[in-house]
């Protein structure tokens, strides 16, 4: 009896797996990223509107049993798809500060991480940035990245975080160009008050 | 999986408490990672738990969070050495997600391949017959089928992702041409070689790329049939070798080389299933009858 307990509970957690991987790649289908044809793209986005109300209809009355469904995903570590580097490798994001002081003087800085672990991981952040849809959190992350830079410099009038993208020079050219260039995507202003 | 924990403690050693405390001058907190995890379930475990029940009793963030440190490293000393396997499996996964998911903003690939892998950990039978335990107590496994199914589990699993990830790979063009395979490893932060040094393969990134999209996809098949398993599984730890020597991203490459042994080590090495630790602890081959 424990045995079938067990070899059922494996089961629905295979399937799970199965169904988060689905989802996540008409995700990535509906959100245009591939090469497939319009109809495709078509296709899943109305797949996914169609989920997502179901999912809201039922959502109030649902809520506790959806946190814990949610929950047991991150549990068991399968929350994400594993569409790593898909379906095309992003180009590498670079964040840098621009400090401005009261007299007009600025100054830059790139974001100060103590390792090579957390400095992996901040990329990871920045490359995901793009990917948050909701653009207060976004504001937010940024905010707190900012508030960081400007706790070392908290004379500062203002800072301007500006986020571009690293664009790597194609193979062809690679042996004679070592620097990458560099793309401006968005910038966000921020001013802190002492008080 | 405890190897895999002592690294992770390890690459994060120094920057463990800045990165997990209440500091202004970090660049994301703790907070915000773990307001991010509210909006998805309150239940998700997380270091502000441990936080806010040690300044119940009067201990001060860093305090927790060297101790947490500490207990993580424990435990995956305990689990290399196989004593106290259960309770360190379990302890070990909690407090591993309770770490990746209070940075969950920074997170990648390797924080969600090893909670699966110490997830699958707590259910297999344990202790294995490497493990202190079993030498210390000579207790046989005791449900041998549960392992199977286990380790039967983790091998559909693990074609779960590498097919996945290879369909998703094969939706855009860029894995077909090789420009994907070129900006994986020429891109920061994963150009620990030179993209000049690397300008010698670009007639060959096109089939490249294309290989990667064969051995993810082919996978699920080719992993199981007699013929090819062999060949499946080298090339499949031979891609995270170079994933980890070429990216830098070791972590990631060591647990997926862990995770892959673990699910089809036994299938490809067969003699590795005969292998039984002697009197003195020393690893013995099957003697022929």
């Amino acid at each position: 009896m424990k045995q079938l307990i067990g070899r059922t509970f494996l089961c629905g957690h295979l399937i799970l797996v199965l169904w988060i991987c689905v989802r996540n790649t008409a995700l990535l289908v509906g959100d245009g990223h591939t090469s497939l044809p319009e109809w495709a793209h078509e296709s899943a986005k109305r797949t996914q509107s169609a989920i997502a109300e179901v999912h809201a209809r039922h959502a109030e009355a649902l809520v506790f049993l959806d946190q814990l469904w949610t929950t047991y995903e991150h549990a068991a570590g399968i929350d994400t798809g594993y569409g790593f580097f898909a379906p095309a490798v992003p180009n590498a994001s670079k964040l840098a500060f621009e400090i401005t002081y009261a007299d007009d003087y600025s100054e830059y800085e790139l974001p100060v991480v103590s390792d090579n672990a957390t400095g992996l991981r901040l990329c990871t952040l920045l490359s995901q940035l793009p990917r948050i849809h909701y653009e207060p959190l976004r504001e937010l992350v940024m905010r707190m990245i900012a508030y960081s830079v400007w706790q070392r410099h908290p004379t500062a009038k203002r800072i301007r975080a500006v986020v571009g993208f690293i664009r790597v020079p194609p193979p062809g050219t690679a042996r004679d160009i070592d620097i990458a260039d560099y793309e401006f995507q968005y910038a966000y202003d921020f001013t802190f008050d002492t008080d | 999986m405890g190897l895999q924990l002592l690294f992770f403690c390890f690459s994060l050693r120094a920057s463990w408490v800045s990165l997990f405390e209440s500091d202004p001058t970090q660049p994301v907190s703790r907070e915000l990672s773990e307001a991010v995890l509210n909006a998805q379930s309150h239940f998700i475990p997380r270091l502000g738990w441990f936080i806010e029940g040690g300044a119940a009793l009067g201990l001060s963030e860093s305090t927790v969070l060297n101790i947490t440190f500490a207990l993580l490293l424990s435990t995956g000393f305990l689990l290399v050495i196989g004593l106290f396997s259960r309770s360190a499996a379990v302890a070990a996964w909690f407090l591993h997600l309770c770490a990746i998911k209070s940075a969950n903003l920074m997170t990648y690939g390797v924080d969600n391949f090893a909670t699966i892998g110490l997830f699958y950990l707590m259910f297999a039978p344990l202790p294995d017959r490497f493990a202190l335990d079993y030498v210390r107590t000579k207790t046989p496994q005791r449900n041998r089928g549960m392992a199977d199914v286990c380790q039967r589990v983790l091998q559909l699993h693990l074609c779960i992702v590498y097919f996945f990830s290879g369909l998703t790979k094969s939706l855009g063009i860029g894995w077909w041409n090789g420009t994907s395979f070129w900006r994986a490893i020429t891109s920061p932060p994963y150009d620990v070689i030179p993209a000049h040094t690397w300008a010698i393969l670009a007639p060959a990134l096109p089939l490249i790329g294309i290989g990667v999209l064969v051995l993810e996809i082919g996978y699920p098949v080719f992993i199981w049939l007699r013929r090819t398993r062999f060949i499946w599984f080298l090339g499949v730890i031979a891609m995270h070798v170079a994933i980890g020597l070429t990216m830098g991203l070791y972590l990631f490459a060591f647990v997926m080389i862990v995770l892959n042994f673990a699910a089809f080590g036994s299938n490809v090495f067969p003699f590795l299933d005969k292998i039984r630790p002697s009197k003195a602890g020393i690893l013995q081959r099957p003697r022929r009858s």
